[in-house]
């Protein structure tokens, strides 16, 4: 062994000697006879051992200040975890509402129903809000007119009870934030790579600034043969629906109904 | 040759004892209060997250596998048995969760390693001053630039929180080689940040991460 080598050598084995006694890790007796050979000292074993102790300190300090930033979104570990706990469902839909797991399953986008149940969560408070998500048949598919038929002929069904939690809100707009935030960070690789997904629903308040656009009186008769109405000013309904790759939204207002982009969807009422 | 305890990191948050809350709640949770079992989640989850993204060196896969985590460990909650802690158990799906991801990179393309470490909303805290920013940036940096035969065992011993026999099972190679390549990964981490020390501070505040900054090459 060359003097080069047996430096190198020296050099890792001192490595290993104090990254082990940073970890409070016996050595091997092969180990301890081998840096005797070479005449490693405690000392300098100590002293690589700090150095060791620093860069482990350091990595334990930046984990703990990002997970000190990610505790402090209350709303999205909340969601995640209702999530998590709703998504143990035996359905082979609700396996995951990860998107690596859809990709790698090619398990169909969740649907996200918002719905008024103001009887469904205590401490949402009477006017509250529940974004409740469903994945199974509960949410059954109808077409676009179909759902405004049925809107028109047949009281709704109320939110099954087992539907996941997704969040709470104040108000139906904040809702459909909620909603909308769901299907953000849930949506599929698929989504992030079509146009529309890119420019149409990247960024939140582009979804905001459609979803207002939308809101705006539109042309057409609605399903009583009356104008469709603009924003409702006291919503008792609001669906928000993700087909594929976008969201599809149903706002019922005092017996009128807006259907925004909708394709698939049934109604969710009032619990 | 004596054998002196080396210094202990200091504020290192995975070594906080919440053993005991944690096994209330995991045999609640196993009875099947769903209460309980939201509980330790919500405790658990920004740390893998953290985990997930160290391993994983992208947000948007990150946040995925750190949600498929979180459902792996409902569904997975009777199989628990004990013989490790709460938190060792839920680091451990979490890395296997991540190691999947992984294998499975080569059929996709990724995002830029580190990216959720200078992405504004990501993990930047607006409470940072710039230094205590920067030298995070640089830490984070020094790690993704590990090769992955060193950064991973790093990663789960020093952000996880895993022992040696944990990793070495994980990643699937002898206990002796990953003792070797945490070592090669820690010293490598002390020579990458020293070769581009941070500006100094006028007030001589040092952090932890000030000081891995300023530590001499082996």
């Amino acid at each position: 062994m060359t003097p080069d080598e047996t430096s190198d050598e020296r050099d890792e084995l001192l490595d290993l000697l104090a990254s082990l006694r940073t970890d409070r890790v016996e050595p091997d007796a092969d180990e301890l006879d081998r840096a005797r050979e070479l005449g490693i000292t405690d000392d300098e074993i100590h002293q690589r051992a700090a150095v060791m102790t620093r860069v482990r300190a350091g990595l334990g300090a930046m984990a703990d200040r990002d997970e000190e930033v990610l505790a402090r979104d209350e709303l999205a570990t909340r969601r995640s975890v209702q999530r998590a706990v709703g998504a143990d469902h035996p359905a082979p839909t609700a396996r995951t509402t990860s998107s690596a797991a859809r990709r790698s399953l090619r398990i169909p986008s969740p649907l996200v129903a918002v719905a008024a149940a103001t009887a469904i969560i205590a401490g949402v408070g009477l006017g509250g809000w529940i974004v409740a998500q469903d994945s199974s048949e509960q949410l059954a598919s109808t077409d676009a007119d179909e759902s405004v038929e049925a809107e028109s002929d047949a009281a709704p069904p109320a939110l099954p009870p087992d539907v996941p939690v997704v969040g709470t809100a104040a108000t139906p707009d904040e809702a459909i934030d909620v909603a909308v935030q769901h299907w953000l960070t849930t949506r599929t690789s698929s989504i992030d790579d079509t146009p529309a997904g890119r420019e149409g629903f990247d960024d939140r308040s582009e979804i905001g600034v459609e979803r207002e656009q939308d809101l705006a009186p539109a042309a057409g008769p609605d399903a009583d043969g009356g104008d469709r109405c603009g924003a409702p000013s006291d919503p008792t309904r609001v669906v928000v629906v993700v087909i594929d790759d976008s969201p599809h939204l149903v706002v019922d207002a005092e017996g009128s109904v807006v259907v925004l982009r909708l394709v698939d969807c049934r109604e969710v009422a009032r619990a | 040759m004596r054998d002196r305890p080396a210094p202990q990191p200091p504020n290192h948050r995975v070594g906080v004892d919440t053993s005991d809350r944690d096994d209330t709640l995991v045999a609640a949770a196993r009875d099947g209060d769903g209460r309980a079992m939201e509980q330790l989640l919500l405790s658990h989850r920004p740390r893998i997250v953290v985990i997930c993204r160290r391993v994983l060196r992208d947000d948007a896969d990150a946040d995925d596998a750190a949600q498929e985590t979180l459902v792996a460990i409902v569904r997975g909650i009777a199989s628990f048995d004990g013989r490790s802690s709460f938190t060792t158990w839920s680091h451990r799906v979490a890395t296997n969760v991540c190691l999947d991801e992984l294998r499975r990179r080569g059929r996709r393309p990724v995002g830029q390693p580190g990216e959720f470490d200078q992405v504004e909303g990501g993990l930047t805290d607006p409470a940072d001053d710039a230094l205590v920013s920067d030298e995070r940036r640089r830490l984070a940096a020094a790690l993704d630039a590990l090769p992955d035969e060193f950064r991973l065992p790093v990663v789960l011993r020093d952000v996880a929180d895993l022992d040696y026999a944990a990793i070495a099972e994980e990643l699937g190679v002898p206990p002796g080689t990953i003792r070797s390549r945490i070592s090669r990964g820690r010293a490598r981490l002390a020579a990458l940040l020293a070769q581009d020390p941070p500006s100094g501070d006028p007030d001589g505040n040092r952090s932890a991460a000030t000081d891995v900054g300023r530590i001499e090459p082996p």
